[in-house]
């Protein structure tokens, strides 16, 4: 079943030569927003373990009577559920109603042939 | 406190745990009843939702390791131990905007599915297996292994017993119930460890008026305020930093973990689950800090160093101080669950990978009819459970600590790339692969035998030949994209990069998925 498919994609995919440009559009836009979410994680993480290895002193400040070092190992936390809820967020908002238009054309175009 | 409980059979907590397994049992004889072919073996007819799956994802995830260890971690050394909670956390992010979804859109049952998708089959499947089942069998002996020693210091069994006790009960539940028995017997375990959890948090900040920032001084006026703020852990950034890539990118490759996303029945399922899972074991890892604090302050770092060197009973020892007897029963029997369920997840990742992997695309060059599919499966569960149970037994006494560290690696340089280079880019060709898999592989376990943390803490030489680095990550995961991208260019495959644009519908509309 997954092999004729797949076949099936195939076929379609090299009978209309150019891929839809919808489509590299959406994986263009799905880039962008993974790669700056994964981009600001990284920057968050190693900056934090950068911050904590070289500037101690500046951990021990204390806000509300907590170590700043505390504060950020749990935003770090926080912010970690943060970006995957952004990426959650604009996926059902915006890729999916993308994708959802893009398979309905897809289906339509396999069931003519 | 004076004395513990602990160590001594306890009534409450066998109880407890009779009653955990109990229940298990049953839902396994339930799943049983709905296991009737591959299919369901390995992915509970593709039918749990992403919220179960979420939940299932945590309880694969917080092993009794992450939970006693670093509780314990903080109880003793305060801080540091909050940098390991992170370093664990920061992969779940990773695998969403990068994994979750085309890894659900394009394979079947397996990561090496995804991998070999458009690669030739033989070759991919092989070099897969050797990342996946290294991957797998080295965080199962870690865990046999911790499992018999905390169940021995808890209960007091003897270390054999309690080792065997694990790998038949985890072998029950799937031998017989499948992905379906693990799925809820996971999701039972994270539920009652994120209650219990979340009590001991409650009970510890009632007897600091609720204020952490008291719970804080408290501790620092005992130990000093080197407790509140970064020590040794970090002392040399280049290990934090390689220890941070193997935790942030292994995540990612871990084939267990892997395996759940083929429970859902699509990717925006698939996706939830990551965001559920994400948001659990975040919170997880913040009680855990304060289960340390509590336990650094309520017990003492005395009696938890006295108890055990490394700090494990912490977090029992201060359920007893807050709960007394009936409380330590019962944290002792959620963290025997949590072993279970971690131990269940592994079992069912390395059979799926011997069985599809290396018997039905290798063996039977995927030609393999359903019945015969299910019952090497199965077989497959069998093997790995024995084999779990005699390695438990075989590396008792044995320092294990390294072995999780060098799966991290070994997953984020050798599944990880793999993985990645195929889902992103087209011109990655099988030969790519295999060199990468390989290079990851071996660098990552030759790195770390030569390291400190084996050549000196195991072996007991004097000086490590290559003494820069515990974990290898930094070396072994730039090395093995290096060595899949150089091979893949030195020779083209024009074909493989055809068929990267044919298979884009699949791979992000799930046209096509399974």
């Amino acid at each position: 079943m997954a092999n004729v498919l797949t076949s099936i994609s195939r076929t379609t995919m090299s009978d209309t030569k150019s891929p839809p440009s919808a489509l590299t559009e959406l994986i263009r836009s799905h880039r962008r927003v993974s790669l700056t979410l994964l981009v600001t994680l990284f920057v968050a993480y190693f900056g934090f373990i950068y911050l904590i290895s070289s500037a101690p002193a500046l951990m021990a400040y204390k806000i509300v009577g907590i170590p700043l070092g505390i504060h950020l190992g749990l935003g770090l936390i926080l912010l970690s559920c943060v970006l995957t809820g952004i990426y959650i967020t604009w996926a059902n908002r915006s890729y999916d109603t993308r994708a959802e238009q893009l398979r309905r054309e897809w289906n339509k175009k396999g069931s003519r042939k | 406190m004076t004395a513990t409980a602990l160590g001594q059979p306890n009534f409450i907590s066998i109880f407890f745990f009779l009653l955990f397994v109990a229940a298990t049992l049953g839902i396994t004889y339930w799943a049983s009843k709905r296991t009737k072919t591959a299919t369901d073996f390995y992915t509970a007819k593709r039918n749990i939702s992403g919220w179960q799956n979420g939940l299932a994802l945590a309880g694969d995830y917080m092993s009794a390791a992450s939970f006693l260890g670093i509780a314990g971690l903080v109880s003793l050394k305060g801080f540091d131990g909050l940098i390991y909670s992170i370093g664990f956390l920061v992969g779940w992010p990773v695998m969403m905007f990068l994994i979750a979804e085309p890894l659900r859109n394009l394979g079947k049952y397996t990561f090496a599915d995804v991998v070999a998708y458009r690669l030739q089959q033989k070759p991919i499947r092989i070099a897969a297996a050797v990342g996946s089942l290294s991957t797998v069998v080295l965080y199962l002996i870690a865990q046999m292994v911790g499992a018999g020693n905390l169940i021995k210091m808890m209960f007091g069994l003897p270390y054999e017993l309690a080792v065997g006790i694990i790998g038949a009960v985890m072998l029950a539940y799937v031998l017989f119930g499948g992905m379906l028995a693990t799925t809820w017997v996971q999701i039972i375990k994270a539920v009652l460890l994120l209650g219990g959890a979340t009590v001991m948090v409650i009970l510890t900040l009632s007897q600091f008026g609720f204020s952490p920032a008291h719970l804080f001084q408290t501790a620092a006026k005992s130990y000093g305020d080197k407790v509140l703020l970064p020590g040794g852990l970090v002392a040399s950034p280049w290990e934090a930093l390689s220890l941070g890539l193997a935790l942030m990118f292994g995540t990612s490759g871990l084939p267990h973990i892997l395996m759940r996303f083929y429970t859902v029945p699509s990717a925006v399922e698939a996706r939830k689950s990551v965001f559920v899972a994400t948001g659990l074991i975040g919170y997880f890892y913040i009680l855990t800090f304060f289960i340390g604090f509590g336990a650094m302050t309520l017990v003492g770092q005395t009696m938890i160093a006295g108890v055990d060197k490394g700090g494990n009973m912490a977090a029992p020892l201060l359920a007893e101080a807050l709960g007394g007897t009936a409380f330590l029963g019962f944290i002792a029997a959620v963290a025997f669950a949590t072993i279970l369920a971690v131990v269940a997840g592994l079992t069912l990742a390395g059979a799926s990978t011997l069985s599809h992997d290396l018997y039905v695309n290798v063996l039977r060059k995927g030609q393999a009819a359903e019945a015969e599919q299910f019952k090497v499966a199965r077989l497959a569960t069998v093997l790995l459970g024995v084999l779990a149970i005699l390695l438990g037994i075989v590396f008792k006494g044995q320092n294990v600590a390294f072995m999780v560290g060098l799966a991290f690696s070994i997953a984020a340089s050798s599944n990880f790339p793999a993985l990645i280079l195929s889902i992103f880019w087209k011109r990655f060709t099988t030969e790519g692969a295999v060199i990468s898999i390989i290079t990851g592989a071996t660098t990552s376990v030759v790195l770390i035998i030569l390291s400190p943390t084996v050549w000196v803490d195991v072996f007991k030489f004097t000086e490590a030949p290559f003494g820069l680095l515990k974990n290898p990550a930094l070396i072994s995961l730039p090395l093995a994209f290096a060595a899949g991208i150089i091979s893949s260019l030195l020779k083209p495959d024009p074909k493989t990069a055809a068929a990267f644009e044919a298979d884009k519908p699949r791979t992000y509309l799930g046209l096509g998925a399974e």
